[in-house]
């Protein structure tokens, strides 16, 4: 039993990723070495403590990750967040969780692996650099008339509102927005509306003062104060509560505003820009959404087609996500075949841009041999009736039976020399050969 | 509802969201005194000080020393902050009788003496209430703490 853990930990510790587990009161019972790696803290120093008070991010007040999959009953994957390292040093990270259940499948545990993106950020970068308008990839009309529209507004105040699907880039757009407006320099402050709850949402966005409620131990600077001469982004503004959605409106109208438990009236300069991928019309009209808000808000619509309606830039997509994850892990795809872009460009996308880079992300994993991205590393809901077998051979345009007889009879039927020749597993050799009935002897 | 979520909400001091996991913890297991400590806290905090009162004279009849063993760090208790913002008007608190009742069960996690002192002053004002004497009676210096 005892020897079984040992090898378990080993399994474990010899992860590049982070990895932590908790018990069911949230205190660490495993660090693995990789976490000891990252965030500088030793397995010695958090065994036994609070998660909370080892990282002491925002996060894990407002958006623990196990937190969220014990409510939502879904496990979380690449959340992007940052936790604090010893040293008070803050680190991008992309973090997994998972809830750990007994034989009665009541939770008793959690799991949360991550890695370390500050080399992401990097990437990032450079792709921002590669890429048509701030890291935004788009050549059809629809989306050059954005980038334009973004140019022109570059010298007014006015609020943006931004509406589009998930996964249609619209913090993107956001982003673009405000390194092209005249408060490029002054702060940028985004709030996902939807991931805070109501009475943690108000101090969010206005702070609070000290004693304003239980916990309240300081004054608490909020979001908008935060934004004074800059930017804030408002993502899932339709998420807000109504009731916050009034004290929005008296921000915008007036720009002004009172922390929580506090009676003095602060004044700020801040510019808004809003996004949501609900229908907002409806949302009106069920009463979820003030009118007089939409028409504060929506001074410069933008609207980010879904990615159906632009599939003219798929192809320029792939090759953005094929440069990037190359990058990632430190590949040399150079390509997608044509069944699979075939594929790819018919596809629905109902995630958008996100769904497209994931499902290239898992081409990529999927993809062990080979310089191009065939339909058969592609998830089986964007590939239909091909078979994948077959399609492997074929799609292979270093392996054509001549050349492969030519090459095996040179160097006296080694198969492994002639993998390495061609650049591919001696095993592909060897199916190949079964595939055109030459069997092994 | 899961245990584990009634102590994510305790953990962030989510008082009002750790009620339903945590009564429903103690519902299915009524000795459960982990998680009664923990619902005692979130009902005071919540406007709850009958259920607060009623709960905490129940556990500390059943077993006395698990409350006043309490290890701050190692439970993560927030009565010594409770405490201390509710003795310097943090916390502000209407009702006399109701703070020193709010303060003598929350200081009974740190202090026993402290916690006997704020009962005896909510004795003055309120003489009637039997469970208050009776808790005194457990809280006095010479009560034998149980194991």
């Amino acid at each position: 039993m005892h020897e079984n853990q040992n090898i378990k930990n080993e399994i474990l510790d010899s992860l590049a990723e982070g990895l932590f587990t908790v018990d069911k009161n949230f205190k660490i019972n495993f660090f693995n070495e990789a976490a000891e790696r990252i965030t500088g803290f030793k397995k010695a120093e958090v065994l036994g403590k609070f998660c909370k008070n080892v990282f002491q991010s925002d996060f894990c007040l407002a958006e623990c990750p196990i937190a969220r999959v014990l409510e939502s009953g879904r496990s979380v994957y690449d959340l992007k967040t940052r936790i604090i390292c010893k040293g008070a040093q803050h680190i991008p990270i992309k973090l997994n969780a998972a809830v750990l259940k007994n034989s009665d499948s009541q939770p008793v545990g959690g799991v949360v692996s991550f890695r370390d993106v500050s080399y992401d950020s990097t990437i990032e970068s450079y792709l921002r650099d590669n890429t048509n308008f701030f890291g935004i990839v788009g050549h059809t009309k629809t989306m050059t008339d954005i980038f334009h529209l973004i140019e022109e507004i570059a010298y007014t105040d006015a609020n943006v509102l931004i509406l589009g699907e998930t996964g249609t880039g619209k913090e993107m757009i956001a982003d673009a927005i405000q390194k092209t407006s005249k408060r490029r320099k002054e702060k940028f402050i985004k709030v996902n509306c939807s991931v805070l709850p109501p009475n943690l949402l108000a101090s969010e966005l206005f702070g609070h003062a000290k004693g304003a409620f239980t916990d309240a131990v300081k004054d608490r600077i909020g979001r908008f104060e935060l934004a004074d001469r800059g930017t804030i982004f408002l993502d899932e503004v339709a998420e807000m509560p109504l009731q916050m959605q009034t004290q929005l409106l008296r921000v915008i109208q007036e720009g002004t505003f009172e922390r929580l438990g506090e009676s003095i009236t602060k004044k700020v300069d801040v510019r808004i820009i809003a996004a949501t991928n609900v229908n907002i019309k409806e949302a009106i009209r069920d009463g979820n959404f003030r009118e007089d808000l939409y028409y504060r808000l929506n001074v410069i619509p933008i609207v980010v087609p879904p990615l159906r309606e632009r599939k003219d830039d798929i192809p320029f997509l792939i090759k953005h996500f094929i440069q990037k994850f190359n990058l990632l892990y430190n590949k040399e795809i150079k390509d997608v075949d044509d069944e699979a872009l075939n594929a790819l460009v018919n596809y629905p996308w109902q995630g958008n841009i996100r769904e497209l880079e994931n499902t290239i992300e898992y081409a990529f994993i999927r993809n062990k041999d080979l310089n191009k991205i065939t339909s058969c590393c592609l998830p089986a809901s964007i590939i239909q009736n091909v078979d994948c077998r077959e399609n492997f051979y074929k799609s292979d345009t270093r392996i054509n039976t001549t050349n492969l007889i030519e090459l095996l009879n040179k160097h006296q039927w080694n198969k492994t020399k002639v993998a390495q020749i061609l650049g591919v597993n001696r095993t592909t050799v060897w199916r190949y050969l079964k595939s055109i009935g030459i069997e092994e002897n | 509802m899961s245990e584990m979520l009634g102590n994510y909400h305790f953990l962030v001091r989510n008082y009002s969201l750790a009620i339903k996991p945590l009564e429903k913890i103690i519902e299915g297991e009524p000795g459960e005194k982990k998680a009664k400590k923990k619902l005692i806290v979130c009902y005071t905090q919540t406007g709850q000080l009958e259920k607060a009162l009623n709960l905490f004279y129940e556990l500390i009849r059943e077993d006395f020393d698990c409350i006043i063993n309490t290890n701050p760090e190692s439970e993560d208790c927030p009565c010594p902050h409770l405490t201390k913002d509710l003795e310097c008007g943090l916390i502000e608190r209407d009702d006399e009788y109701e703070l020193d009742i709010e303060l003598g069960i929350l200081w009974l996690y740190c202090s026993k003496e402290k916690s006997a002192e704020y009962f005896c002053k909510a004795q003055k004002l309120n003489p009637a209430d039997k469970r208050i004497s009776s808790i005194i009676e457990i809280l006095k210096p010479e009560s034998k703490t149980q194991n």
